[in-house]
């Protein structure tokens, strides 16, 4: 399908599919006043995408590149997916050639800019089989209004991507962000995902894992404040069997602040030898907060090993204890135990100075 | 000025159960004391009540730390003053690095921030004493630690912080004797004219190698008895029944 | 018990209780739900008014109500006219067991619920079809102030206690099955126990359908003072027959102020019964409820048991074993919701899916602003035995506020080649070894059961482990 054709289905799609409302499970006690779509194709669109490439990789603004909606298809039936796919003008596309291993991080920068706009930045990430890469995608800048982005991703047969992506729009901005990755025979995609900005965020993070001897690795922080609405959707789909997925989303929540996370293990039948970890871990630090976590498993194979589990806690007062026998005051030891409870997502980050700013803004948000 | 550690008419309990019943005791600089008592005498109960452990309650008496009464002092300004607590069951912390959890500690125990190469200079030296890999402190603090890890983690603190007034509480449970070499040897490396030290113990091991200058014994909340080194070797050979018999 | 057509590609568990009795029918009304079918049901039963109206007025909200949106599937299986709405064999509920019509008692000696079983139990209920045909309850209890009778019989002798507490737990607004419910109840046991009596042997009642194409709609009332306790056991079968029958129960309990209640049932339901339950327990502050659920039959079983921590300190918990063998569909579960500080709640889900079966289980742990200090533990494993079978998890965690503790853990595994060759090597037979590891598996809920039930349990899935692993 051509790209006019995928735009005009797309936005067929974005027509008939309903607002969300509270009704749904998915977006119960969110509050989506603040969502105004009125006229949203004529409003300007304002985002500036940065690239910065690595030797030997094809890197470029995306304009009509193959294979685009290939995994996130126009009729995708997810309204602000099909929004995007509709009216989408900027974006980054990503080939890492055949057996080529990437020999610095490759960066994608998408910066929302204008005042009650638009932005719709997608991303088409392909690795030829064997390829390697470093990959370091963010979304960032002072823009309101409406952000929805997609990124599919492609690994072909034992490609491997290491994908540090993160948000930490203003305030003002609404986040619709769908990403999908499909992982081909021996492929491995090692992903780090951080949630911070955006008054509304919906994330939706998923893998599909095409071909055995696959793995994927999909690590989560988010940190929510002030009224913030955080939803999170994973799905770790296995269609081959002898694949293996491990998930870790972990949360911190205060000031009023509601996530609502819920992920899916898929496991499709004689995808035997398939083993899938899922977690998520809420750490809440006030009660003026909600927390909602649905862990789904939808198992048709016999032969597997599946594992999934949520918690929602405090601060442990015997670590806080602990902390202050050595000198640290109340606060400052609380700090320390926030950012120690997201250490181990920042520990899945291999570039330091990615590391770092990680960490920097974590450690922004938890001194507020 | 006053160099010394003391508790007076200590009182005090945990939940409703009154365990320490006016207990007494001073500790001036340079020397090293040992408490040793049978399982429920109020050996841990002494050692929370001292650092404010906020689940004990102090139902009466002081503790002051060179004259001042630091019972309405917060845990962590306890610990600023100069007064460190090595703990029977440390917790563990995941997602706190070692390293990174005792640069904090030292700067709120100075009162400023380390020079961070200084820092590291004296940590590589007190892992040195304490034959810590170099690894061990790049882990989260206590977590997956054996029993004599964790052990030689409290004391690698105690190096580090420099404290005034140290308590040992059932420092050597859990170590097997080689460990308990090693700590001993760490904990007698601070020994001297700047440190005051009380060793917290159910049983006699661990003062074949730090020698006290005094033992007391703890029977139901209070010090029934007080001598010098050879009072824990008599107790060693005569068992607790020795004492509670005579009561 | 008949051996499968060869043709069929694996064999289910064989289900002694499949018979079917000719019993004569006493009273019946013709298929279908109407408001006609209500006013028999409250003329022969001679029920005051306000139970007229309430049974009416729960119809009406029945024909209103859709099926819940997360309820798969059963829009479209489901014609409410196929079912006859009250049938009734018995003209009323005996105290003596020689009193009840000797074609029942020869069902129930089939079944094994023989009278001897009364030595080991504080009473004994025996439901078929719409009416209890026999209550009783020992005499030291009765003397002791313990009420147990059919709840019709409750409602008659009992009005107040009846009316204060009767469909203020689960009303017929709740869900379609709960209106369903109100509208048709007829049987199920009416329990009093006075503030501080200990009725320490169970009380127990065992439900069967005997006739085709019928709903079931018993209903059960519990009631446990301040510093009582007691252990309600249900257990029930049906016959199998080529057409579907309906039952639709709804059981509300209240534990007072540090009392215990524990509910223990064994659900044997043929592939014919679509078993649609409401269960619910309000639970006041130091009050401690466990439910037991087992469920191994049916063909559709949608039950999650509750426990409403109303007072502070209460106490919840639920155990939950499904195993869904061919033609069943497990969608159990259960649900803590804690509305008072400082409680707790547990639950613990064992499920086994086999021969083609599918089992789900289902959860919402919730918790109210106010309840502080409140904790919960889930776990949920789930063991799949063939390629054929199919298991889900859809547990649902909503906190409100920080001073909750909530885990929820769960797993879904297969019997391992490694541990059948390790078992098969030691000499055991392999039927033997996969038997062994499914026992093994559900252990820590059977061992929860009195020895009777756990004996009960572990042979009916002990069938069903028959020839499961080829």
């Amino acid at each position: 399908m051509n790209l006019d054709a995928q735009r005009a289905l797309a936005w067929q799609t974005y027509q008939r599919l309903p607002l969300p409302s509270r009704r749904d499970v998915e977006w119960q006690r969110f509050d989506l006043r603040a969502l105004n779509l009125n006229e949203i194709e004529k409003r300007p669109q304002s985002v500036r995408v940065s690239l910065n490439s690595a030797p030997g990789v094809t890197l470029v603004p995306l304009v009509d590149q193959q294979p685009i909606g290939r995994a996130i298809p126009p009729d995708e039936p997810n309204k602000f997916a099909a929004l995007a796919s509709a009216l989408w003008r900027h974006g980054a596309f990503l080939r890492v050639p055949a057996g080529h291993k990437a020999d610095r991080p490759i960066e994608i920068t998408c910066e929302f800019t204008g005042a009650n706009a638009v932005a719709f930045p997608r991303t088409l990430i392909v690795l030829e089989p064997g390829a390697e890469a470093t990959l370091v995608q963010q979304f960032t800048g002072p823009g309101d209004g409406v952000h929805a982005s997609l990124t599919e991703v492609f690994l072909e047969e034992g490609a491997r991507l290491h994908y540090v992506s993160f948000q930490n729009l203003a305030p003002g901005a609404l986040d619709f962000t769908l990403k999908r990755a499909h992982v081909a025979r021996n492929a491995e995609i090692d992903w780090v995902v951080g949630m911070f900005g955006g008054s509304l965020t919906r994330y939706d993070v998923q893998c599909i894992m095409d071909g055995e001897g696959g793995n994927s690795f999909i690590y989560g922080a988010g940190v929510v404040d002030d009224r913030q609405q955080l939803a999170q959707f994973t799905r770790q789909h296995h269609r081959v069997g002898h694949t293996t997925s491990d998930l870790l989303f972990k949360n911190v929540l205060r000031d009023r602040a509601a996530t609502n996370y819920a992920g899916i293990i898929k496991v499709e039948k004689n995808a035997n030898g398939t083993n899938a970890y899922q977690s998520n871990r809420n750490l809440v630090l006030d009660k003026t907060v909600q927390c909602d976590t649905r862990p789904i498993l939808e198992i048709e194979s016999h032969q597997l090993r599946c594992t999934h589990g949520a918690t929602v806690g405090r601060l442990d007062e015997n670590q806080l204890y602990y902390l202050r026998t050595r000198g640290l005051d109340d606060t400052t030891a609380r700090n320390v135990l926030i950012e120690a409870f997201l250490d181990p997502v920042l520990a899945r980050i291999q570039v330091e100075s990615v590391r770092q700013e990680f960490a920097e803004i974590i450690h922004r948000k938890v001194l507020k | 000025m006053n160099e010394t550690f003391e508790i007076v008419d200590l009182h005090a309990r945990i939940e409703e159960r009154e365990i320490l019943r006016g207990l007494n005791l001073t500790i001036r600089k340079g020397e090293v004391h040992a408490i040793m008592g049978p399982n429920g005498s109020g050996k841990s109960t002494l050692a929370n009540a001292i650092m404010g452990n906020p689940k004990y309650e102090v139902t009466a008496g002081e503790i002051r730390l060179k004259g001042e009464n630091i019972l309405n002092l917060p845990t962590e300004e306890r610990a600023r003053k100069g007064l460190f607590l090595a703990f029977q069951y440390p917790c563990e912390v995941p997602g706190v690095r070692t390293a990174n959890f005792l640069k904090l500690a030292c700067n709120a125990r100075a009162g400023k921030e380390l020079d961070t190469m200084d820092f590291y200079d004296k940590l590589q030296e007190k892992m040195k004493v304490l034959d810590i890999e170099e690894k061990f402190v790049r882990r989260y603090l206590n977590e997956g630690f054996s029993g004599g890890e964790k052990k030689r983690n409290e004391i690698l603190q105690m190096l580090m912080l420099e404290p005034e007034f140290a308590v040992l509480d059932e420092t050597d449970s859990g170590l097997d004797i080689d460990a308990l070499k090693i700590v001993c040897e760490g904990v007698n490396k601070l020994r001297g004219p700047d440190i005051g030290i009380l060793i917290i113990t159910h049983y006699e091991r661990m003062l074949r190698y730090i020698t006290p200058d005094y033992v007391h014994i703890l029977v139901e909340g209070r010090l029934v008895r007080s001598g010098g080194p050879e009072l824990a070797a008599h107790l060693e050979q005569f068992g607790y029944d020795w004492i509670t018999k005579k009561q | 018990m008949s051996a499968p057509p060869p043709t069929e590609p694996f064999a289910g568990r064989a289900y002694k209780e499949g018979f079917h009795d000719d019993i004569k029918t006493l009273k019946s009304v013709p298929k279908g739900l109407s408001h006609a079918v209500v006013d028999y049901m409250c003329d022969v039963k001679g029920e005051p008014n306000w139970m007229r109206e309430f049974r009416h007025r729960s119809l009406d909200l029945f024909l209103k109500q859709g099926i819940p949106e997360w309820v798969p599937g059963l829009r479209d299986e489901f014609h409410y006219d196929e079912f006859t709405y009250y049938v009734s064999p018995v003209e009323k509920s005996s105290r003596r067991w020689e009193d009840v019509p000797e074609e029942i008692r020869r069902t129930y000696d089939k079944l094994g619920i023989a009278k001897e079983e009364q030595k080991l139990l504080g009473g004994l209920g025996a439901q078929i079809d719409s009416e209890m045909a026999y209550h009783n309850i020992q005499e030291s209890l009765a003397k002791k102030g313990v009420i147990f009778l059919s709840c019709d019989d409750g409602m008659k002798q009992y009005p107040d206690i009846f009316r204060q507490h009767f469909a203020k737990n689960i009303p017929p607004e709740d869900n379609k099955f709960a209106a369903l419910n109100a509208a048709f109840w007829s049987g199920g046991s009416f329990v009093y126990i006075p503030k501080g009596v200990k009725c320490d042997i169970p009380l127990s009642v065992y439900f069967r359908i005997n006739a085709e194409q019928f709903g079931q709609f018993e209903r059960t009332l519990i009631i446990c003072e301040d510093d009582s306790f007691c252990h309600y056991v249900e257990g029930c079968s049906a016959p199998i027959y080529t057409t579907n029958s309906l039952h639709a129960a709804v059981v509300e309990i209240y534990v007072k102020e540090r009392a215990r209640c524990r509910y223990t049932t064994i659900q044997n339901w043929s592939t014919d019964v679509y078993n649609l339950v409401t269960k619910r327990s309000m639970i006041s502050a130091k009050g401690v409820m466990e439910w037991v659920d087992g469920n191994l039959g049916s063909k559709r079983t949608v039950k999650y048991p509750s426990c409403y921590m109303i007072g502070e300190g209460a106490h919840g918990e639920v155990l939950s074993l499904a195993s869904a063998d061919k033609g069943m569909w497990q969608d159990a579960g259960a649900k803590l919701v804690f509305l008072a500080p400082n409680c707790s709640g547990r639950i613990n889900s064992k499920s086994i899916s086999g021969h083609g079966g599918r089992s789900s289980y289902r959860g919402l742990v919730q918790v109210a602003r106010n309840a502080t200090g409140c904790r919960a533990q889930v776990n949920c494993d789930a063991l799949i035995l063939d390629p054929h079978s199919r298991s889900d998890t859809y547990p649902t965690m909503e906190i409100n506020g920080d001073l909750a503790t909530i885990e929820h853990e769960a797993t879904v595994s297969n019997v391992s080649d490694e541990q059948l060759f390790y078992l098969t090597s030691r000499g055991l037979k392999k039927e033997d070894a996969v038997s062994m590891i499914v026992n093994g598996f559900i252990e820590p809920v059977v061992k929860e059961l009195p020895m009777e039930f756990a004996v009960e349990i572990n042979r009916l899935i002990g069938l069903q482990m028959e020839g499961s692993v080829g």
